[in-house]
């Protein structure tokens, strides 16, 4: 970093965090956009806006930005697709009634005002007027339950609390059924029956949203994306109204989105953002230093190889937990002491330290330090390593001669170098690890959805900005529960802060999960991975929010 | 298979049978630009014979680079200068020094001991790879080339297929079927290889089949498999000698091909391909990690070239 | 004729077995496209929501005589992950990759012959011992570290191209083509240096001919004979090797594409492999397997034609 040109957003963050990556405590530290910061605050504060402000030369309009990335969106529909990576271009393109803030709080988008009922279960919201779709149509309250309608019948995790909404003197009654399929699995099918209601708003702006249990989160998920009523061909031919429109998509090669000019908010500083799609990262940095692209992200230290270069490096969370996880239906693993041994001989620092070159934040349990709001600090220490200590609950268990496989997904090199981190210090404990590293389609089939495996590195993301979309998964009955989890205690617990209508004592709920997840060792929580954003100095602006998202809207040229 | 310490005895393996001799006249045909009379001409027009011109120098060469490749992996087995899985940071990304003779990768490892290790692994994989696809292929092609009629015709369009199809597709499935354990890239390297060597021992035995010292053996009662084993396979395998040394390096391209696109030999055993991949990603901070594997792969192919090369022109022409 | 018929009949034989082989590899390997879509963040609903809507339910069979049924029409399918006919996502990456190995095979050619013969007239020791090095190296290194080589040197050291920075031909014709040309060379390098080799052993048996010596004695210049009738005759006895040199341009282009981050054939086939996108890897397999037979089928035809005296093996 000697001769290096950094435009640090936030230098003393970055500092910050490297400090507290040796020390315990390290949420919060580092944050970058997070609200309620410590340390850090006074460059926090410039998180959201600013980045080039101190690099130097003139923020001005227009220009063309080209992000590199190394996972293709597998479509645009937002009602099928769910991966992050299209997750993170969907924000720029889609909008919900509700959006994500950069500070994790929600924030009004296609509803201009919303009220929510002292019982957390009646939802108002009146539709904001003025807005247009990509196609240059009108938002109106069809095109809104049109898409509710869509979510529910997807279904859009969340989706299924509601059971009735409301607008425009028609009520609309959903009923759910479940069903077993032919592997006795429960699945759950959803009806809609429309009919005339004195009780509904008459008129075209106002819905109303009624939940069948109290759900304080229920902002977070109605920030899913609005498309017009007749949108064909999402998943080719995506139509929402955010910022950004989708211009031309050329399979494995790029994205092209091109600024919406009759966007109703604060229209885009850029013309265009062009995401060039590359098989692995190993070229981003190569390509950024070849000049091809103008920006990259970057969690396996590629922006190391930018030294000597001109580059602006902002720091973010990736939001996104990277676990060991353990099945805890995998023989030896049934176990809580060989579970918490396994944690005890594996050394999230040094992992930190050697995988993520020091750019990571100790996790310690599911939910990302990024949600600092839910995010239960006291639990980052509680495994931290002590072999002796894991070797005396192996002899306990009676499992000294521990040995078991790691199956990580090949694609991801981060993961398959931590696999070999881990390796080489559970091998101190006494336990033989072998790796396995399987094809990314392999490993979402046998291992995330048959849970046929005995231990895997992951980082597993949030698809809102609320705790239940990094908790949810350890209720014993829920169908993405790949680590076969099973706690009477956490469900108990899960179910009432979900139900909780008071927000601090929710806060304390959720906290209390997290506790009993880190009790009994659900897995091993090792890092929230830092994304490092590297853009061009050419370009300034930098957004930070709690979800594994990039917002172009706030990129700017400078010169 | 090749004994590359003495290069004596490999010689005297080919010379044995006389048919070696006939074996060449085939294999010159099939190139349909045999190397037949080079030696002639070199000796007329420029009066010197070069160890170029006979094979020697290729042979030579040959077996030193990949005797010295083979050696390093042998002594990988109990000795490296230091360890090959350990990481430590405080060692990140050094250059080659005397410490470190490829310097260390980003994690601290020594690229010379991985490297070490990795011509073990490599050479075990495309060496495995060969032998076994050269035995299943002695039995197919002999079948194919001496039944003939539909046996020959069916297995042969089934290699046909296998030869068109992406070896990126059978690798797949092959670990998915073999459940990714550390060396279950032999197998779908072994499917790969089959089909060639396959061909050369049908077109062998074709070749064989009705001449003049089979059909006589025939008259005087040998059995099917006697006539096959004994006076059929002896006249192909100088043939197939040399496919067999360019067969190995087809392997580790192959093998580092694979490991390339991440089905190769399983972390955190080092193989070339794979430290390749991964020192891909620190091409620009750490050139040498991505040098090193590639330079013993082109050097430990150029030794089996050589020796390929040296063979043919030694015995073949 | 009858040998024609009958090669023919090979053919779509072989076909059929590679379409069968490719159903069957399918139906082992596990994993579906819909997994793909959702990544780690959906339920089991979804799951199977995004199932039936893909058509992913059907029984495999039915999918497998789907395809054949629409392909025997030529429709071949819809490609699962990103929802457009097979035949309209070739469309755009047929020509990238064709121009790509066309470039490259130009090259071979371009390079191969004339090095071939003009090394041939040169046999001296020392020229001759550096040109056999220099062939073996030059088959020696795997296509996709020679990949990393040139991007290292020419694209990050040397600036003489941007790695990375892709563009299509309707865009930008110039800098495609001064894109292109750097895979180009990697894919040829190997190639050029086997049919560098074999061009000039061809060249040194011809000229040892009766015919040359007829030639010369009736007084034709050296040139005449080298270049008329000498080096018609090796370039004959080098077709064979098309066949061989297209299948490795091919094969090659699949590993480069990757490394250079061309979106062509070779990027779309490792894709829908990895994403088990059924329709659009068994289109991809039948069609790089119709090209290399069907050249294969050719070179077979072309010898018969320009040599009578070589006979195939039957």
């Amino acid at each position: 970093m000697k001769k290096k040109f950094m435009a640090l957003v936030l230098g003393l963050a970055l500092t910050a965090s490297l400090i507290a990556g040796c020390g315990g405590k390290s949420a919060g530290t580092q944050s970058t956009g997070s609200t309620d910061s410590t340390p850090a605050a006074g460059s926090t504060a410039a998180g959201s806006e600013s980045a080039g402000s101190e690099s130097a030369g003139q923020m001005v309009e227009g220009g063309d930005f080209i992000k590199g990335v190394s996972t293709e969106a597998p479509g645009f529909d937002p009602f099928t697709i769910q991966t992050a990576e299209a997750r993170s271009i969907f924000f720029n393109i889609y909008e919900g009634l509700m959006g994500t803030g950069t500070d994790g709080s929600f924030e009004t988008a296609l509803a201009e005002s919303y009220e929510v009922s002292d019982d957390l279960q009646t939802y108002t919201f009146v539709l904001r007027e003025g807005v247009k779709f990509h196609d240059g149509s009108d938002l109106t309250m069809e095109d809104v339950l049109y898409s509710i309608e869509k979510a529910i019948t997807a279904p859009i995790t969340g989706y299924n609390e509601i059971d009735q909404y409301m607008a425009g003197g028609k009520a609309y009654t959903v009923t759910y059924k479940t069903d077993k399929d032919e592997d006795g699995k429960e699945i759950q099918t959803a009806e809609i029956a429309a009919a005339d209601s004195a009780d509904a708003p008459s008129d075209e702006k106002t819905l109303v949203i009624h939940l069948n249990t109290p759900d304080s989160g229920f902002l977070a998920i109605i920030t899913n994306p609005i498309v017009p009523k007749d949108a064909k061909d999402l998943a080719t031919n995506p139509i929402g109204t955010g910022p950004f429109k989708m211009e031309e998509f050329m399979e494995q090669d790029h994205t092209l989105l091109t600024k919406f000019e009759d966007y109703w908010g604060e229209p885009a500083h850029l013309d265009s953002v062009t995401l060039k799609y590359y098989e692995n990262t190993a070229e981003l940095a190569t390509n950024y230093l070849a000049g091809a692209i103008d920006g990259f992200n970057s969690n396996s230290g590629g922006w190391r190889e930018l030294e000597g270069t001109d580059y602006v490096q902002n720091v973010r969370h990736a939001n996104a937990v990277q676990v060991l996880a353990l099945n805890n239906d995998f023989g030896p693993f049934k176990d809580v002491r060989v579970r918490q041994a396994v944690a005890y001989a594996v050394d999230s620092d040094e992992i930190i330290e050697t995988v993520s070159y020091g750019m990571g934040t100790k996790a310690g349990t599911p939910v990302t330090p990024g949600l600092q709001k839910y995010f239960n600090d006291e639990l980052t220490s509680v495994y931290d390593v002590n072999v002796e200590k894991a070797k005396e609950l192996l002899k306990e268990a009676g499992q000294e001669n521990l040995s078991f496989t790691i199956r990580v997904p090949s694609n991801y090199q981060v993961h398959v170098d931590t696999a070999q981190v881990i390796a080489n210090q559970l091998a101190k404990a006494g336990i033989t690890v072998d790796i396995e590293s399987v094809d990314w389609n392999t490993w979402l089939t046998r291992v995330y959805q048959k849970s046929e495996y005995e231990a895997t590195v992951v980082s597993v993301d949030g698809r809102i900005a609320f705790p239940t979309a990094f908790l949810n998964r350890y209720v014993s009955t829920a169908s993405d529960n790949f680590i076969r989890f099973n706690s009477k205690a956490f469900d108990d617990v899960y179910a009432k802060a979900i139900l909780e209508t008071d927000d601090a004592e929710q806060v304390k709920l959720f906290k209390e999960a997290q506790k009993i997840i880190s009790d009994e060792c659900a897995s091993v929580y090792l890092q929230d991975i830092d994304m490092i954003v590297v853009n061009s100095p050419r370009f300034g602006g930098f957004a930070s929010y709690p979800l594994y998202v990039d917002d172009y809207s706030a990129l700017y040229s400078v010169q | 298979m090749i004994n590359a310490g003495n290069p004596k005895a490999a010689e005297t393996s080919v010379l044995q049978t006389d048919a070696g001799r006939g074996a060449g006249r085939l294999f010159r045909r099939i190139l349909a630009a045999g190397k037949g009379g080079e030696r002639e001409v070199m000796k007329k027009e420029t009066l010197t014979v070069s160890g170029w011109t006979t094979g020697d120098t290729e042979l030579r060469i040959g077996f030193i680079i990949v005797g010295i490749v083979l050696a390093l992996g042998i002594v990988s087995v109990f000795y490296t200068p230091h360890d090959v899985y350990e990481m430590n940071t405080s060692l990140r990304s050094q250059a080659p020094s005397l410490t470190h003779f490829f310097g260390t990768d980003n994690f601290g490892r020594d690229v010379f001991s991985r490297a070490m290790v990795g011509a073990r692994f490599t050479l075990l994989v495309s060496a495995s790879t060969i032998l076994l696809a050269t035995g299943i292929s002695i039995l197919l092609g002999l079948a194919c080339g001496y039944i003939g009629g539909m046996v020959d015709e069916v297995v042969m369009r089934i290699m046909d297929a296998v030869n068109s199809f992406p070896s990126i597709l059978i690798a797949l499935v092959m670990v998915s079927v073999l459940n990714y354990g550390k060396l279950t890239i032999i197998p779908a390297l072994v499917i790969m290889f089959i089909p060639s060597f396959t061909r050369i021992v049908r077109t062998g035995t074709l070749q064989y089949k009705n001449a003049d010292f089979v059909l006589s053996n025939k008259v005087f009662g040998d059995s099917d498999l006697r006539i096959l084993f004994v006076h059929i396979l002896p006249n192909i395998y100088p043939l197939l000698l040399s496919s067999i040394v360019i067969g190995l390096s087809n392997a580790i391209l192959a093998e580092s091909s694979m490991s390339y696109l991440g089905l190769g030999i399983q972390p955190p055993i080092p193989s070339w391909g794979r430290m390749l991949k991964e020192a891909q990603d620190i091409i620009f901070s750490t050139p040498w990690a991505a040098l090193a594997p590639g330079f013993m792969i082109v050097m430990t192919i150029v030794g089996l070239n050589c020796i390929g090369e040296g063979l043919r022109k030694k015995y073949l022409s | 004729m009858r040998y024609f018929v009958r090669k023919v009949g090979i053919l779509v034989l072989t076909l059929f077995v590679i379409s069968i082989v490719t159903f069957w590899l399918f139906h082992i390997v596990p994993g579906d496209p819909a997994a793909m879509m959702l990544g780690t963040s959906a339920s089991q609903e979804q799951l199977e929501d995004l199932r039936k809507e893909l058509g992913l339910d059907r029984p495999m069979t039915e999918q497998y005589t789907d395809w054949v049924g629409g392909a025997l029409h030529g429709d071949f399918g819809t490609s699962i992950m990103y929802r457009k006919p097979v035949a309209n996502l070739l469309k755009g990456k047929l020509s990238i990759t064709l121009i790509l190995g066309a470039l490259a095979l130009a090259l071979v050619i371009v390079i191969g012959i004339p090095l071939g013969v003009f090394t041939a007239g040169r046999k001296h020791a020392v020229s001759e011992q550096i040109l056999n090095f220099l062939n073996i190296l030059g088959i020696s290194v795997p296509g996709f570290f020679l990949s990393i080589l040139l991007i290292w040197v020419f694209g990050l050291i040397l600036h003489w191209f941007a790695p990375g920075r892709f563009v299509t031909m309707e865009r930008d014709p110039a800098g495609f083509f001064r894109y292109m040309i750097f895979p180009a060379i990697a894919i040829a390098i190997p190639q050029t240096c086997i049919l560098c080799k074999y061009i000039r052993t061809a060249v040194i048996e011809e000229v040892r001919a009766d015919y040359v010596r007829t030639a010369r004695s009736k007084g034709s210049t050296k040139n005449r004979i080298m270049y008329v009738h000498v080096l018609k005759n090796a370039i004959v006895s080098v077709v064979p090797l098309i066949g061989m040199i297209v299948s490795g341009i091919f094969s090659g282009s699949i590993v480069i594409e990757q490394v250079f981050g061309i979106p062509g054939i070779g990027r779309l086939l490792i894709a829908s492999v990895t994403s088990r996108d059924y329709p659009t890897v068994q289109t991809l397999v039948m069609y790089i397997a119709i090209v290399i037979l069907i050249v294969n089928f050719i070179v077979d035809i072309l010898i018969q034609i320009l040599d009578p005296r070589i006979r195939i093996a039957r």
